[in-house]
């Protein structure tokens, strides 16, 4: 490869950097969502548990003791695997920085075999 | 170049950073290591002796006065109170030690890079630090930091839930009136867990966020030397 051409290369904008940033921001976005709805719930958690067992467990159809206790596992059963799609995103934003990581060191070495070459002509 | 060469163009603050890098890595590897084989062990245990005593027992017998199922059920709760933050420090501890190495090759790579330059008799140029380059170490430091932190405070849960647990189920815990002092605890308990688990969160998502800063800064540096070896190349 000449140095022009790896020149060239070096410069351009590579497709698995773009989707790294990408992941780690969409990653970032999705663990904020679980975030906000996360903490506040627990101050619900706390007003539900502020009432007696008997109270908890008596509260009837329609009430709004029952409708705090839907809301509470309502929203622990999504926010469980919603915050490893978060991970999950930001881990494959690694992958892909492991990818152009791979891309350059290649690059490099085929600058370093032309400076080479070049210089023990 | 020799290595204090390369050190002397440093921060104050990056030399402390490289130092702690090059000697802690090993002791963060190993605290994180033991931790969490130390959870499982605990765990382990407490499943073979406490968990199996307490549910071969009938639920009228469990829920009752007798004190052997009171510690166990006190057991379990406090146990499950602490050792997730126990976990996730020792997993924190890891992922410290791998962005301690990364900070390690970071420092090779602009060594290495020095070492080039000065062979082929060019003007060494070092790389300019960019923001990612600079954030990761405090990212990581951030995030081991909220992990402690969720630490103590799941100490502090199982010491609240140690107090309430102590106490029969059915006909202490179970009949306590709203707003008593049993059910402020028992509010308090719940609340704590739910607030701490986004929370460990946190310091996880920032520690893999300085990871994949680190590893961002390293394809950084290996661009800039490429096409460095270019410009030699071109006899800049």
């Amino acid at each position: 490869m000449e140095l022009a051409e790896i020149k060239k290369r070096v410069h351009e904008p590579q497709a698995t950097a773009i989707l790294a940033g990408w992941s780690l921001a969409i990653g970032w976005i999705v663990l904020a969502i679980y975030w906000l709805l996360a903490f506040p719930l627990s101050g619900v958690i706390r007003e539900y548990f502020l009432r007696s067992k008997a109270e908890r467990d008596g509260a009837a159809v329609g009430s709004a003791l029952l409708a705090t206790l839907n809301q509470i596992q309502v929203t622990s059963a999504f926010l469980e695997p919603l915050k490893f799609v978060g991970i999950m995103f930001i881990i494959t934003g690694i992958v892909f920085i492991l990818l152009t990581i791979l891309k350059t060191l290649k690059l490099r070495a085929a600058a370093m075999a032309t400076l080479f070459s070049n210089r023990s002509r | 170049m020799n290595q204090n060469e390369q050190l002397a163009k440093y921060t104050p603050f990056e030399k402390m950073l490289m130092s702690m890098a090059r000697t802690m890595w090993p002791m963060f590897l190993m605290l994180g290591f033991v931790i969490v084989l130390l959870a499982f062990l605990i765990v382990w245990n407490l499943s073979q002796t406490q968990v199996n005593f307490f549910f071969s027992a009938a639920k009228a017998v469990r829920e009752g006065s007798d004190p052997a199922y009171i510690a166990a059920h006190r057991a379990i709760q406090v146990t499950s109170a602490w050792i997730p933050g126990f976990k996730f420090l020792g997993m924190g501890l890891l992922f410290s030690a791998i962005t301690f190495n990364l900070a390690n090759i970071l420092g090779a790579l602009r060594e290495a890079g020095a070492r080039v330059q000065k062979m082929l008799g060019a003007e060494i140029k070092a790389w300019k630090k960019t923001f990612v380059a600079l954030m990761f170490p405090h990212f990581m430091m951030i995030g081991l930091i909220v992990l402690i932190i969720a630490f103590v405070v799941s100490l502090n849960l199982a010491g609240s839930a140690s107090t309430y647990f102590n106490n029969p189920i059915k006909d202490v815990l179970d009949a306590a009136p709203s707003n008593s002092a049993l059910v402020r605890q028992l509010a308090a308990i719940q609340q704590t867990k739910a607030w701490l688990e986004p929370f460990k969160f946190v310091g996880v998502t920032f520690l893999l966020t300085g990871i994949s800063f680190a590893l961002a800064t390293i394809r950084k540096v290996v661009q800039f030397q490429t096409n460095r070896l270019v410009e030699i190349g071109e006899g800049k």
